[in-house]
Order: C-alpha cells, then structure tokens, then sequence
C-alpha cells in the first residue's frame, strides 16, 4: 500500500517536473520592446505634464480624446474615445463630445474591486483640473480663456483656495452619461486639438483623490499599456492593460509608396492591437552611451538621434554599410519644429520698435552664421528656417524665404555702421551710438550641445566687432529667467502640440508676453491679423493671414530664425510597425516584435 | 703657517649646508626628477609665452575648415562646404518687406556701405601639425593656450589651498584649545562631503569663470594641509628654539610665521606640488562636465569635453592633444614632487 502511494506520488512529482520544464517552451515568449529616450521622463499624470518624453509615455498609458491617425500625413485627427470627431457647431463655437460605452479603466485598488468605467463626466474633470489653480498646470492655456465660465469658476476657486469640482460650468454640460457639450466664449477652429494632447487626457477622479501626494507615479488610464515599474530617471516598464478594449489599424489614410507604411500594413495587418506585452524605456541624457547601447543591442528603438552621430549613420542620404548590413532600418524626418533665439524686446539695448534698434537686431541676425550652425553643428541634418512654421504643420507655405535672415557678414557691418555702431575705443569691439559699451548677453542652457550654440554666437558676433557673452543655466533656471525676462538674447526650440501653424505664431502674439511670447515682441498689426486668423478655419484666407505674419516679423526681427532640424530614428530589424508620427511621436500601440530574431541577434 | 690657513679655509668651505640647498644637491643627482623638472619649466614657460600673447594668440581664428586632418601644408579644396543643409525645392522669391520696414529710407545706403566692405576670406594656416577643430581652429594653438588656463588654475588653486590651510593649520597647533577644536569641528565636517560632490555643488551655484574655478578649488583642498601643518605647528611649538624665541620676547605672530614657518616649508611645498595637480584634474573634470570655465576661454578640460562625441565620430587630434598634454605634465609633476619629498625628508639628508 505504502509502495503504491509512494510510487504515484513520485509519478506526480515527475509530472509537474515536466511541465514546469515544459511550460517556457510551450508558452508564447513575453514580446518585449525596450526604448531609450533621452530626456528623463518627470512623471505620468496628465494634467501636470510638462514635458515631452514623460507626455509620450502618458500616450501609451491614457487614451486622448481625440487621437492622430497613425499613418496620415499630414497629421489628422480622428476619434479617440469618443464616436466622432465633433463638428463646430454655431461657427467654431460649440463642440459636442459622444463618449464609446464601455470603455474602462486599467484595474486599480483606488476603485475598490469594480471595474470603472470612462463616461463624460471624465473629460470634464479633467478639464476643470487642468485649471485647478494649485496644480498650476504648464498647459493650462489649452483651455484658459475659451470655455464659458470656466475661468469664472477659476476665479470664484483661488478666493476660496479650493478648487470647485462640482459646480456645473456654463460652457461645460453633461447632456448624459456619455454626452458632453463644450460652449467656447469666441469662436476658435483650432480647439479640437487640445483634446489630443496627453494632458486633457481623461483621467478617475478616485485615482486623483486617492493618490492626493504623488499622483505623478500613479497612473491609471483606459490605454494599451500600465505602468508597473518606475525607477525614476532610471527605468519605466509598461506592461499592456488588461482591460484595454483594442484597437486596429485605420489603413484609410496609408500612402502605399512610402514603404515605412507599407512595412507597417505588412507586419500589423488587422491585428487585434497592442501585440507588444512589454515595454521598457531607459532614459539615457548622454548621446554617447546612448548610441552605443542601440548598437550592441541592448535597446530596439533609437528614438530621436542626435544630428552628429546621424551623419556616422547615413552618408549621402544611404545608410552606411555597417548600419545596413545589421539590418538596422534608419527612419529620417523633418520635426515639425523650429529653433530660434528670440531678444527681449523689452531690453533698452537691443529691444524697441525704433530703426536704431531695429537695425542693431537685423545686424545681429544677419551677422549668426547659420549656414556655419547647420554645417558644424546639425551636420547639414537641419534645413534653414524661413519663418517660424516649419514643414509638416497646416499653413506651411515652401515658397517663403526670408532673405533678411540669411547670413551676410558685410550687410551687417554696413547697417552696424550706418546707425552709429562703431568702435570708439580701438579696442576691436563697437560701441553703442551714445559711446557706451555694447555687450550681448546671450543665455542658453548647460551641455556640450548648448556650448557649441554659445560658441557660434561668441565667434559669430566678434567677426562683426559686437562682445558677446554667453551665460549657461541649468534648464529650469533658463526657464525661468526667460519667463520673467531677465535676458537680452536667449535661445529656444518650439515642436508643434498640434498640426497647425498657429501653434508657432502664438509665440510671437503680444498678449502671450512673458508666456509662450518670451521676447513679449508686441506689434498691433501682428497681433491683429493673429486674432483674425483665430476666427477662421483651414483656409487659403487663413493661409494668407499666416503668410503675411511671418513677413511682418521680418523688418522687426523679435528673433534670429533659426533651423527646422532634421532626426533620425533607428529601429533594430526584429521591430515591426514603426512609423514616426509627427505630433504624437512613438506609439507603442501599432510595434510588434519578433522575438525569435530578437533573440538570436542577443546571443550572437 | 700656510698649512694652518689652508686648514682654517677648508673648514670654512664645509660649512653646513641648509635645507634647501642639501635637497636642490639631492635632486640634481636624482635623474628622473631632473627630466620632470624639465618637463615641467617647458610647460610653464609654454604657458607664460602663451600669456604674454607671443605664440597661440590666434587661438581661436578660424584657420581651416571643419575637422581638417593634421597635415605640414595648408589645408585647401576641403569637400563640400557649400551644402548648407536639407535643401528646400519649392523656396519661392525672397519676401518683399520694403512696405513695412523702418529701414527702407536707407536702403540705398546700406547697399552701397556694403559694398565697400569686402568679404573677409578666411586666412589658412601654413601648417596644422594636429588638425582643426569643427569650428576650423588650430588644435596645436589651441593645445597651448589650453594650458593656459589649467596650468594657472592648478598653480593658483593650489597656492589658495596651501594659504588656507597652512594658517587654519598654524593657528589650531600653536593655540590650541578651543580654537583648535573649533577648527577641527570644522574640518571634519567639511571633509565628510565627497571632496567631488563639494566641488561640483559649489561650481553649480556660481557663475562660470576662471576665478570662480580658482576659488572654488582653492577653498575645497585646503583639509589635507590644514592636518599636517597643525601637526608640525603643534611639534614645533614646544620645541628648544620656539622657546626661546619666546624668552626673547618674539610675539606669537613672530613666533609662528617667522620662526616656526621656515622650519616647516618643505611640508607646505610638497603638498602645494601635489595638489597642483589635482588641481589641474579638477578643472579638467568641471570644464568636461560644463561646469568651468566660459565659453569663449579655452582649456584641456573644456577640450577634452568636446571630444566627448569626436571619438565616437574617429576625430582623436584633441583627445590626443589635450589628454597627453595633461598626462604629461600631471605625470611630470607628481614625480617631481616624489623627488622633493626625497630629497626634503630629513632623515634622508647627509
């Protein structure tokens, strides 16, 4: 009897042995993704999302709104948890937004074991949050000064020192459960796309109240992805969210002789998405080590390539034979940016509206050289900037170019001289007209990158005879100081929030002075033409209000236009689906790994 | 009688050498040390040329194009330096902005001013024995007056250390007491922050430049010197001769820099050669983390940080120029002040 038992629990032991040896064969192998970005990431709660990489990351957790279609281009909005795109109603004054049923959000204990689902009420809140006055949000603009009575409600909240969530907004009603209605103060064709960005992104008002003191490493979204791990400034892991409720790829929109979509319809087909299991972003600020871990395989994707080691990777615009013959595909695309260094045209010595100063500005902008910025520094992986929208947004016009900003060192001298800029002293350097020194204080921020840009300035300005000194901040602190205008000439980078050139124009629109305008360049015929072109939809009358902004800047030179640069992206061979979007960058959702090739290429 | 004068003369003749002069007999004999030495005075009076503005003074002139190889002759016909970019296909007419620009009354004047202000080309150098740099700088000139500044900041930096902590040093020996548990209290404190961490703080909250570096190197390395100089201070400070000295009436202030400060000078010499050169690895660590010295100023550290991505991309002539330059002298240095400590040890003397 004994032996008999004895012997069937030694079968049984034997026949969970074999499984349990049997089971990493048997299963499907986790597809894991692993990313470096390189910016650290700050955190993941939507509304107090300030920068980019933590944004991108928040887009794999949080569904939007409205989303971008992955594959049109340029970008077009389509629905994101709502049926449709709503209409402007009443001339771009009301938007009615129709949330899906049965959309919920990833499992959390702030929603005590039942599953929660996303209505209206949602959007709304996060509406209302993203202007709640204590957690000063950095893209509280998306709705400041729009909807009908929510600043009121702001107001009416900073007496109180409490934000009111629950006092009905005029501007804002919940028409049912899945309803909700957006009334505008004027109309504004543009206001779709704030329902785009991570940061009005829906999120439980349980999640929010619960999590009170560190909400930024509590995210839950009705995304692909959840966050599971997060090492800060060290290491995110996203795994797919359960109660996501899948999604295929729209091929509507596909252009059929670009081959990145090409690939992406081959490999993803009408799969049911996400197909990834896992993600793992490692932020590396380093450009070096950045590149040699893509090399040695310890990352599948190389997001946003710095220009210097772009030319180490395509040479005449071919891939270089030891990038090809890996397999490794190089994705190369003009952001939907612009660089610029803007003066403070508040400044007595460079700002003002009068020919003096104007022409001190001009000699400036014309004395830069870019063409020496583009070729040292971008590796000529960057195109001359003509005005400050680049290529890729709405309302980009080729055809316009700005002469008075090209570099030419004798029109500088000439106009320096013309207007009494010369040196007095003999000591090499000019002098301003009343015979005071003339100094440039240039600010920008610390990094080797951000160096070279200072040395530009210092070599280009003293060709020119102008003393030039160059001031580096950590980027909080350069922030900061531009916001309050502590500087004379600063430099900057804007990538568009969303496809439209109004997002670049409003940097230079007097009322967003010591905001997003940190020149606080102020021209009433700029500004104008700006709110004309606020009340119109995509137009070529609207195209035309655009073009002749981008003119009026020009004579005044509030900035020294600078380049739209050009980014490589590079996807190890066993990545499927890749194809950078412009707005809303890597999408996660759309990847697809082959885990065998990734494998094998680890072993060698 | 001769024989007596010869003998009077001999004497005289072999009369005790010092110090100094019993270390300087030391560390002729000592070959290596005289090659460091050598080594060294090359440097210094590279540096001092380069100070007095005879050779490197056109450091930062663009002489060449970006990244030319090291070659004896002058660098012409370089590839493709008129490709500016991803060019645009569609660019149309340059705008008119005549209707609206405060400067159209002077257009006319502006043209002809132009005009007469012709193109300044750029001047190649005859030869660049290291190559250029990317912004076409002589990476030999550059070199040069790179060491410019780390040399004097080493230099400086290590006197600024060498003060601070001899008199900390000199006034928590001789006194001792509360003073000098104070001065320990502080001491300990101070040494308990990673001497790295304190140097990359402190550079982090004041401006760049080449004073700040001074000071804060200066003002960080005075610990080592403080305990050793307490040390001698509290030896010397009972002995036979300081004693003396004070029967005689010398005041303290006498006591301890007129007569107890020569009889430790060798100490404060070794210890100012060796912290010179960390000094000049320090500043080479803040200029390559971005934290030294301004933009428009040159040094081996601010050229090394350059290097960062020029490896990456097969430049060595900076990496090469700086980093062995630096080698070279730290390495001279330190077996320099190997020697000097040799030939200072008392107990090594004849």
């Amino acid at each position: 009897m004994i032996t008999r038992l004895s012997r069937n629990f030694m079968y049984k032991v034997f026949a969970l042995l074999l499984i349990s040896f049997a089971m990493p064969v048997l299963a499907d192998p986790l597809k894991v993704l692993r990313v470096s970005i390189p910016k650290a990431e700050t955190g993941f709660d939507p509304e107090r999302l300030d920068d980019l990489y933590s944004s991108d990351i928040c887009w794999q957790i949080f569904d939007t709104v409205l989303d971008y279609d992955y594959l049109a281009r340029p970008a077009k909005l389509i629905p994101g948890i709502v049926r449709e795109v709503p209409a402007a109603e009443q001339n771009g004054r009301v938007y009615t937004f129709r949330v899906i049923p049965g959309i919920y959000f990833a499992d959390d204990p702030a929603f005590k074991g039942k599953r929660r689902e996303l209505v209206a009420r949602d959007i709304e809140y996060s509406l209302r949050r993203l202007r709640d006055p204590k957690l000063n949000a950095p893209f509280s603009w998306l709705v400041e000064n729009k909807i009908v009575g929510l600043d009121e409600l702001v107001e009416a909240s900073k007496r109180k020192g409490k934000m009111d969530y629950d006092t009905p907004v005029k501007g804002m009603e919940l028409l049912d459960k899945y309803t909700l209605r957006i009334t505008l103060k004027s109309p504004d064709y543009n206001f779709l796309y704030a329902f785009a960005f991570p940061q009005t992104a829906p999120v439980a008002r349980e999640v929010i109240e619960t999590y009170a003191d560190d909400t930024m490493a509590h995210p839950v979204g009705t995304g692909p992805f959840k966050l599971v791990e997060w090492v800060r400034k060290s290491k995110i892991v996203l795994e797919r969210n359960p109660n996501y409720r899948g999604a295929v790829l729209d091929t509507r929109y596909a252009d059929m002789n670009n081959e990145w979509d090409r690939e992406v319809i081959k490999s993803i087909g009408d799969k049911k998405l996400p197909l990834l299991d896992r993600i793992e972003i490692y932020p590396v600020e380093e450009e070096q080590p950045r590149y040699l871990s893509f090399l040695n395989k310890e990352v599948d994707i190389l997001d946003t390539m710095h220009q210097i080691y772009a030319a180490q990777v395509l040479k005449n615009d071919k891939v270089v034979p030891s990038i090809a013959k890996q397999g490794i595909r190089v994705f190369q695309e003009i952001q939907p940016e612009v660089t610029y260094e803007t003066f403070n045209m508040e400044n007595p010595v460079v700002g003002g509206y009068d020919p003096q100063h104007v022409a001190l500005r001009r000699a400036i902008v014309m004395g830069h050289n870019r063409d020496q910025l583009i070729q040292v520094v971008y590796k000529n992986f960057a195109m001359v900037a003509q005005s400050p929208i680049p290529p890729g947004v709405i309302g980009y016009d080729p055809t316009f170019t700005a002469q008075d900003q090209d570099y030419n060192q004798a029109r500088a001298k000439a106009l320096l001289d013309m207007f009494g800029y010369v040196d007095r002293d003999g000591d090499g350097y000019r002098e301003q007209p009343d015979g005071s020194p003339l100094i440039i204080q240039y600010l920008n921020q610390t990094g080797l990158q951000y160096t070279k840009y200072s040395e530009l300035w210092v070599k280009s300005m003293k060709n020119i005879g102008i003393r030039l000194v160059s001031q580096q901040e950590q980027f909080a602190d350069l922030l900061r100081d531009q916001q309050a205008g502590k500087f004379m000439l600063t430099d900057s980078a804007w990538i568009a929030d969303y496809p439209d050139a109004q997002d670049f124009l409003q940097l230079l629109y007097g009322p967003n002075s010591g905001s997003a305008n940190r020149g606080r360049f102020k021209l009433p015929a700029y500004d104008k033409l700006y709110e004309q072109a606020l009340r119109l939809p995509d137009s070529p009358e609207r195209n035309r209000l655009y073009r002749e902004m981008c003119r009026l800047i020009l004579p005044y030179a509030p900035w020294r236009i600078g380049v739209h640069r050009a980014y490589l992206h590079l996807v190890q061979p066993w990545v499927h689906g890749f194809d950078r979007h412009p707005i809303s960058h890597d999408r996660y959702l759309y990847l697809d790994i082959d885990v065998d090739a990734q494998q094998a290429a680890l072993k060698k | 009688m001769n024989n007596t004068n010869t003998l009077t003369t001999d004497l005289v003749r072999h009369d005790s050498a010092g110090l100094w002069r019993l270390a300087w007999r030391r560390l002729r004999q000592d070959k290596v040390a005289i090659a460091s030495l050598c080594v060294v005075t090359i440097f210094a009076v590279m540096m001092i040329a380069s100070y007095m503005g005879l050779i490197a003074s056109h450091w930062n002139a663009e002489v060449a194009p970006s990244y030319a190889p090291p070659s004896l002759h002058a660098v012409t016909n370089v590839a493709n330096t008129k490709v500016v970019g991803i060019a645009n296909p569609q660019a149309g007419p340059p705008v008119d902005i005549s209707d609206i620009d405060p400067l159209a009354p002077r257009y006319q004047e502006w043209k002809e001013r132009t005009a007469n202000i012709a193109h300044e080309q750029t001047q190649h150098a005859t030869s660049l024995i290291l190559g250029a740099d990317k912004w076409g700088h002589d990476i030999l000139s550059k070199t040069i007056k790179g060491s410019e500044v780390s040399i004097s900041v080493g230099i400086l930096a290590a006197f600024l250390a060498v003060v601070v902590g001899t008199l900390l040093g000199a006034v928590g020996g001789y006194f001792g007491g509360v003073l000098d548990d104070t001065l320990e209290w502080f001491y300990n404190i101070f040494t308990s922050i990673p001497y790295i961490l304190l140097i990359l703080a402190v550079a982090a909250v004041f401006s760049r430049g080449f004073v700040t570096i001074v000071l804060i190197l200066g003002l960080t390395s005075w610990t080592s010197v403080y305990r050793l100089v307490r040390a001698e201070y509290m030896k010397h400070s009972e002995r036979a001769y300081v004693r003396a000295a004070e029967a005689l009436g010398a005041s303290h202030t006498s006591r301890m820099f007129k007569h107890i400060l020569p009889n430790i000078s060798h100490v404060m010499l070794v210890q100012y050669s060796r912290y010179v050169v960390d000094a000049i690895k320090a500043e080479v660590i803040l200029s390559f983390l971005g934290l030294g010295i301004p933009v428009d100023m040159v040094s081996w550290g601010s050229i090394l940080a350059e290097t960062q991505e020029e490896v990456v991309i097969g430049k060595w002539s900076q990496i090469i120029a700086a980093g062995g330059s630096m080698a070279i002298l730290v390495t001279a240095i330190s077996m320099l002040t190997d020697a000097l400590r040799d030939a200072l040890d008392p107990k090594l003397n004849e």
